[in-house]
């Protein structure tokens, strides 16, 4: 009550009356003193005439890419040009620097999300980072950005903004063209490096692929989401084929015919088409390939991460496979017969994921899909 | 001491602002650029990024000015709560929004003088005596004394009622009062 009856007489106190009671009078001048304080802080006239300046060319810049950005988005076209991309960043960041203080603008936009008024300069940012790396460089700086996208998307997807999700996609996309093309060119001295980095990039594939089917399912409606994952297992499919025994030119060159490359294509499909309406998980056979050496490697695509144990039997001998997201690659020594009794059974609860014959010949060293026990089809052998 | 008075000037003003003027626009950026600043530099950890969500506040500004409508309050008021949320999205982003409640007397006692432009140690002192209160009183007294919002706009600013913010303000002003007593 005493409490109530103060802050009334402050009121009173603080719009000019006279007061007896010095505790509040006290109080006022303690208010006075902070306001008086505060206004010490100040900004001289030419700064502010400076930062009105800096803000029209702001307020142009942003107009421009606002529109620029429309236009790709309705256009579709979403394959901005290299040079055009660079020109703008420095434009950018020369601005940014020279008007709103250097550096600390370009730190800020490391927080900017899309549709805000710094996330073009972080971009822009991210393409300097990239013209001043090399080319291995480059792999791990795009793949983090490639994360940072998809962080973005998810934070937009919390937010509703479907117009965010759009953002930050066009840039993951742009961002997973330059990667696919990147790897047809890196080339590591050390094959060993080559082969590590290769299944680093496709791990992470994997994981960002998994993290765009979660925006996607919890999205539902995002179309363009579904072809960015479309477009994913694609690439992984292609750096898989590249792992396998290509050379780096012949990915660049598009020459593929050793590998399938038919099937690889047609495979994704079939994964997308498993995922949005049965989402059970099955295995399929996508390579059996005989080494010189007499070893055998089998690549199998899943629908799905499986997190339980799975089992490899070839011709009723056990094998260990290792599994990714949605791979399992399988190697060992190769059965002397040309009938091929592949199963695939999924250890935690004894069920068949595969259950398939194949044929191969000892003549040319080919694979043939024989028959395919569980249905699932299309998975026959491959010559290498 | 906070009575809002609004010009017949300024709403003349604004109004050609919200119709695009650009010249009218630069009147009020002029008027209240320094007043933004020094509110959100009040409630940030850095100068680098008061001036830079100034910046962002007066874009924000620009681009939503056909939005504002006079009836509804004072461009004043529209203007702060603009900056308001700002702030909020960029601890929101920054993660930050926990950490301003403790801001350590130790952090605001190395911002050395010489280090910030504004190199006034009473300046620092009031900071660190803002720094003495939990998020939502240093709010209180920052839209109240350095904004010069009144009880209403700052109630409604901070989701408030105007009887929390009278007994807020006068408990936040007691505990500076002692701060400088001691200092």
């Amino acid at each position: 009550m005493g409490e109530r009856k103060d802050c009334k007489e402050f009121e009173k106190i603080i719009s000019g009356s006279q007061s007896s009671n010095h505790q509040l009078v006290e109080l006022k001048n303690t208010a006075e003193k902070i306001k008086t304080t505060s206004m010490q802080y100040t900004i001289s006239e030419n700064e502010v005439k400076f930062k009105w300046e800096t803000l029209m060319q702001q307020i142009k810049l942003h107009e421009k890419s606002v529109t620029n950005s429309e236009n790709l988005r309705f256009n579709n076209k979403t394959n901005l040009n290299q040079q055009r991309r660079f020109a703008m960043a420095w434009i950018f960041i020369a601005i940014s620097v020279l008007s709103l203080g250097g550096v600390g603008t370009v730190y800020a936009s490391n927080d900017a999300l899309p549709g805000d008024v710094l996330y073009p300069i972080k971009i822009a940012t991210e393409d300097i980072q990239l013209f001043l790396s090399d080319e291995e460089g480059d792999v791990d700086l795009l793949l983090d950005f490639m994360d940072e996208r998809l962080e973005e998307m998810e934070i937009m997807k919390e937010d509703n903004n479907l117009e965010g999700i759009d953002l930050a996609l066009e840039s993951y996309q742009n961002q997973m063209k330059q990667i696919t093309n990147l790897m047809t060119k890196v080339k590591p001295d050390d094959p060993v490096a080559g082969d590590a980095l290769q299944a680093e990039v496709q791990n992470r594939l994997e994981e960002q692929a998994q993290r765009m089917l979660n925006i996607n399912e919890e999205k539902g409606e995002q179309l363009q989401i579904q072809e960015q994952t479309q477009e994913h297992i694609e690439t992984q499919e292609q750096l898989k084929s590249g792992q396998d025994d290509l050379s780096t030119e012949e990915i660049e060159n598009g020459n593929q015919n050793n590998t399938g490359s038919e099937q690889d294509n047609q495979q994704p499909e079939e994964q997308q088409s498993q995922q949005q309406t049965g989402m059970q998980f099955s295995v399929s056979l996508q390579s059996y390939q005989l080494t010189q050496e007499g070893q055998f490697i089998m690549h199998f695509s899943m629908n799905a991460a499986q997190s339980g144990e799975i089992l490899v039997r070839v011709n009723g001998i056990e094998y260990a496979c290792s599994s990714s997201q949605s791979s399992l690659v399988c190697q060992g020594q190769a059965p002397t017969d040309e009938t091929v009794h592949i199963e695939v059974i999924d250890v935690n609860n004894g069920s068949s994921l595969l259950d398939q014959w194949i044929l191969v010949s000892s003549n040319d060293s080919s694979s043939t899909n024989n028959d395919n026990g569980n249905g699932q089809g299309g998975s026959g052998g491959k010559q290498h | 001491m906070n009575n809002i008075v609004v010009s017949d000037e300024e709403i003349q003003i604004v109004q050609k602002a919200v119709l695009g003027d650009q010249q009218a626009f630069a009147q009020l950026f002029e008027q209240y650029y320094v007043p933004i600043n020094r509110y959100l530099y009040f409630h940030m950890n850095s100068q680098q990024d008061a001036d830079d969500l100034t910046d962002i506040v007066f874009l924000k500004t620009w681009q939503n000015l056909s939005n504002f409508k006079l009836n509804k309050g004072t461009f004043k008021a529209w203007l702060y709560r603009i900056a308001h949320n700002q702030l909020i999205d960029f601890y929101r982003r920054s993660s930050l929004i926990d950490s301003i409640d403790e801001i350590p007397e130790t952090e605001a006692n190395a911002m050395k003088p010489e280090n910030l432009t504004i190199a006034k140690q009473e300046i620092q002192q009031l900071r660190t005596a803002l720094a003495q209160l939990d998020e939502r009183s240093r709010s209180v007294i920052i839209h109240r004394f350095i904004a010069g919002l009144d009880h209403h706009e700052t109630a409604k600013l901070l989701g408030l009622s105007e009887g929390n913010v009278r007994v807020i303000q006068l408990r936040s002003l007691k505990k500076i009062k002692s701060f400088f007593m001691e200092d």
